[in-house]
């Protein structure tokens, strides 16, 4: 009897519940942390590999990349090292 | 009876299908999120369970709602609650990045990632799910059993919440932060009110008991 009865309200309730659920899943799924925030947090995690952009010296008798090219400086041959964070405390 | 059983098979069979055959794809964060939605949305609806089980009690909501709307709602969303809990926990199943056994998922304090907040987590759910089963084994177990086994219900409910506070990741966040002030607001006051109501019972039914003519004839 009580089961008939409340059954669009249990529907209801439900249908709430997923919308909720699916909702919450794409925000989070959708949602990445700046890196500064990351660097804080304990549970960093790094997901994407290290990359790495070698920058010759002007002057070298290598042809430099037009990566290279667009981002040398005057400094004499370094390595730079960018990595992305992600933090699950996003 | 032979008809929840028969889909409560094909779902438990439906579901071991469903999570060997995801296990070989790669889900990226999704898992991740799915766990943090689960566990947020499992945590508002075991409040809501609680704090309808508390209107009961204490009779607050007569006048209100019928008393049988609110048990149905208690009822129903107990059951919404441990259906997400499960969702929450076999979610953990399919990130890759904590990667957790089952074992560790429904084995207390076994979790090699922050194991007391992890382990609290799973004696919550066990907890609740423990009182779940016990409202259709209300006959089989008698009043007294039942009602003791249903004061688990709050430990099950502040181990959530220290679960959620400890080993949630989203407390900072303003909605999160503020649905656990509210509902542990909600469940003090009503809790408080149950108590100071049983307390008053008491003393009603003691104070009856010394009035009674018997109890006058026994002190004459």
């Amino acid at each position: 009897m009580a089961a008939t009865r409340y059954q669009g309200m249990r529907l209801a309730i439900s249908g709430l519940t997923a919308a909720a659920v699916v909702a919450g899943t794409a925000y989070f799924a959708g949602t990445v942390a700046p890196a500064a925030e990351a660097e804080g947090t304990p549970d960093v995690v790094d997901l994407a590999p290290a990359t790495t952009t070698t920058v010759p010296a002007t002057g070298t008798s290598a042809a430099p990349s037009a990566t290279a090219q667009a981002t040398a400086t005057a400094t004499p041959t370094k390595t730079k090292t960018t990595t992305t964070r992600r933090s699950r405390a996003s | 009876m032979k008809a929840i059983a028969g889909l409560s098979a094909i779902f438990v069979a439906s579901s071991v299908l469903g999570v060997l055959a995801m296990q070989a794809a790669d889900l990226g964060h999704v898992p991740w999120a799915l766990n943090r939605a689960s566990g947020l949305v499992a945590f508002a609806l075991l409040s809501l369970s609680v704090i309808t089980g508390l209107l009961i009690s204490t009779k607050s909501s007569d006048g209100l709602m019928s008393r049988l709307f609110v048990f149905e709602m208690h009822q129903f969303l107990s059951v919404l609650s441990v259906v997400l809990i499960g969702v929450h926990i076999a979610s953990l199943l399919f990130d890759e990045y904590l990667g957790f056994t089952a074992l560790e998922l429904v084995v207390p304090f076994l979790s090699p990632y922050q194991p007391l907040a992890m382990g609290v987590g799973v004696v919550g759910a066990w907890l609740c799910a423990i009182t779940l089963a016990s409202f259709w084994m209300r006959a089989q177990i008698g009043q007294k059993a039942w009602r003791m086994l249903h004061y688990a219900t709050f430990a099950g409910y502040g181990a959530s919440l220290w679960h959620g506070i400890a080993a949630g990741t989203d407390t900072r966040m303003a909605v999160v932060y503020w649905m656990y002030i509210g509902s542990l607001a909600v469940v003090a006051a009503l809790t408080t009110l149950r108590i100071s109501g049983y307390r008053k019972l008491m003393a009603r039914a003691a104070r009856a008991s010394r009035t009674s003519p018997a109890a006058r004839a026994a002190g004459e």
